[in-house]
């Protein structure tokens, strides 16, 4: 005689949809049994949002430097400030000689007389340099160079080679710096992945250590549940749902403490980018992160919760 | 439906409790299973029930090779069992109810159908009109009757019974083996594990008898009482 097996249709539909119930059921039972230990369940909650919250705001401190840094570069703009003995006939001059060039896309003069002008209109010196009897500024030559060129040391040569020039005083070119800050921002951001992985990590063993307890106090009922015939994934299903519910929540609270501390910190940082003449912003959440960290929190509350089951459950034939 | 070939089961701490079982129990065979305390009665109910596994030797279930069976199928194999026992194991976090249906919703049993087979159950251990009370409340025959009722409300094919009556007193335990005896007529196969020889010989079954990890006598007692 072979071993029963329920083969027709329709019981197989009310297996699944038994199966269906029983999860919805876990996942009730589990949320009020959670509940039912308020202190110990909001001390949980906030260790794992901790846990989150720190990956999730470097990420946007990251985030928000790299826009900033790649603003930033975009403005390949190289200045050259002309001699003071060089006039305006002159400066045309090399601009038009410049213009030849091919690795140069588009130059323009500014005249002393107009970026007087710009200094008093955008640094609120109007009347400091009203006082001076002459104009400080050079004529100032800014060459664009072509998009063609984008390698650093290519660059590099162009600017050294418009210092070589006669008329040029001082050859100002930011690049350098900017790459120093981008090098910079990639550790940041492998250890931004390494924080990730050990935080994740330490919101899995959290939770596997609360389960763990959990499972303990019920040990007997694991142990029927096994003997009357209860499969692993049955006896284990209870005690992947507080798993899942204090990971999920955890992630959300996370989530919650970095919107607003990004509406605490926003303004300052606004104010500060409107000094570096930037209309960048401290970047936010976006949604996509919100979801991968909601279902992290899930993915690894379930999970520690199913090593810490799982322990268990080897102790059982 | 259960044989036992050359069963040996040897535990690191205390050695050699099953030396040397053969056995067999056939379809809606009723057999008891008796020996001094430590002779291997529990061991023999546990190798067969899956708890745990023999030393040497194979144990066959309907003809199929059940050791060593794999972590993963054991489950469906014991739902075709019906186990009761010594201490109850009542789950007292919830009522009789709702343990004697514990094997019925593990097996996805239709909601409908549980409330008339668990009442089913419980009429047969005489309990119908405990179903709301909490196991804790109940007395020591009562908890038994429905570990014996948890034990055969999805209509096991086998009923394993480790020391049944080993708390009651003696009119109580009468009760109870009167109970597996009539579960016996209906075609279950039974084997019930038990120290009281006085009992067991009175109900003229079967009898195998354990000792130092041998079976000494398999034998029918056809009793003058």
């Amino acid at each position: 005689m072979k071993f029963e097996q329920r083969s027709s249709g329709s019981s197989l539909n009310i297996s699944f949809a038994y199966w269906i119930q029983h999860h919805i059921e876990c996942a009730k039972k589990s949320l009020v049994r959670l509940l039912a230990n308020p202190f110990s369940f909001v001390i949980t909650i906030l260790m794992i949002s901790i846990a989150f919250t720190i990956p999730a705001a470097i990420y946007v401190l990251f985030n928000s430097a790299q826009t900033l840094a790649a603003s930033w570069s975009n403005e390949k703009q190289i200045t050259l400030f002309l001699r003071n003995d060089v006039n305006l006939q002159s400066a045309k001059a090399l601009r038009d000689k410049l213009a030849k060039r091919t690795d140069i896309e588009s130059v323009s003069v500014i005249s002393k007389d107009q970026a007087l002008q710009e200094f008093k209109q955008q640094s609120n010196l109007g009347t400091i340099a009203d006082s001076l009897p002459d104009n400080p500024i050079p004529h100032i030559v800014i060459a664009t160079p072509a998009k063609s060129v984008t390698e650093l040391s290519a660059l590099e040569n162009l600017r050294n080679e418009l210092q070589q020039l006669a008329k040029v005083e001082i050859v100002q070119f930011d690049l350098i710096w900017i790459q120093r800050l981008q090098s910079m921002l990639e550790i940041l951001f492998r250890v931004l992945w390494i924080i990730t992985i050990l935080l994740l990590a330490a919101v899995g063993l959290i939770i596997a250590n609360v389960i763990r307890w959990e499972v303990a106090s019920r040990h007997e009922e694991l142990e029927i549940i096994r003997l009357v015939g209860g499969t692993d994934a049955y006896v284990r299903r209870p005690f992947l749902y507080p798993g899942f519910w204090l990971g999920l929540l955890g992630a959300g609270v996370a989530v919650l403490i970095v919107k607003i501390s990004g509406l605490i910190i926003g303004s300052s940082v606004q104010k500060l980018m409107t000094v570096y003449a930037s209309d960048i912003q401290l970047a936010s959440l976006p949604a996509g992160l919100v979801v991968l960290i909601l279902v992290l929190g899930g993915l690894f509350g379930a999970g520690g919760a199913w090593i810490a089951v799982r322990q268990r459950l080897r102790a059982f034939a | 439906m259960i044989r036992l070939q050359n069963v040996a089961k040897r535990y690191a701490k205390s050695g050699e409790v099953l030396a040397h079982i053969d056995m067999q129990l056939d379809q809606g065979e009723m057999c008891f299973l008796t020996g001094p305390s430590g002779a291997g009665k529990s061991t023999l109910l546990k190798l067969i029930a899956l708890i745990d596994s023999p030393t040497r030797g194979n144990i066959y279930f309907n003809q199929r090779k059940v050791t060593n069976l794999s972590r993963k199928k054991i489950p469906h194999f014991r739902k075709q069992m019906g186990l009761v026992f010594q201490d109850h194991r009542l789950l007292n976090d919830r009522n009789v109810f709702e343990n004697v249906a514990l094997p019925l919703r593990i097996t996805g049993h239709s909601p409908r159908d549980i409330p008339r087979r668990v009442r089913a159950a419980l009429d047969k251990v005489n309990l119908l009109k405990k179903e709301k009370a909490e196991p804790i409340s109940l007395s020591g025959g009562e908890q038994q009757r429905v570990g014996i009722a948890r034990a055969i409300v999805h209509k096991p094919r086998l009923l394993l019974a480790d020391e049944p009556t080993g708390n009651l007193d003696p009119e109580l335990s009468i009760e109870i083996m009167n109970l597996f005896l009539e579960f016996g007529r209906v075609g279950v196969t039974v084997l019930v594990a038990s120290h009281d020889m006085q009992l067991i010989s009175r109900l003229q079954q079967r009898i195998v008898h354990l000792q130092n990890g041998h079976i000494q006598e398999s034998n029918l007692v056809s009793d003058e009482i």
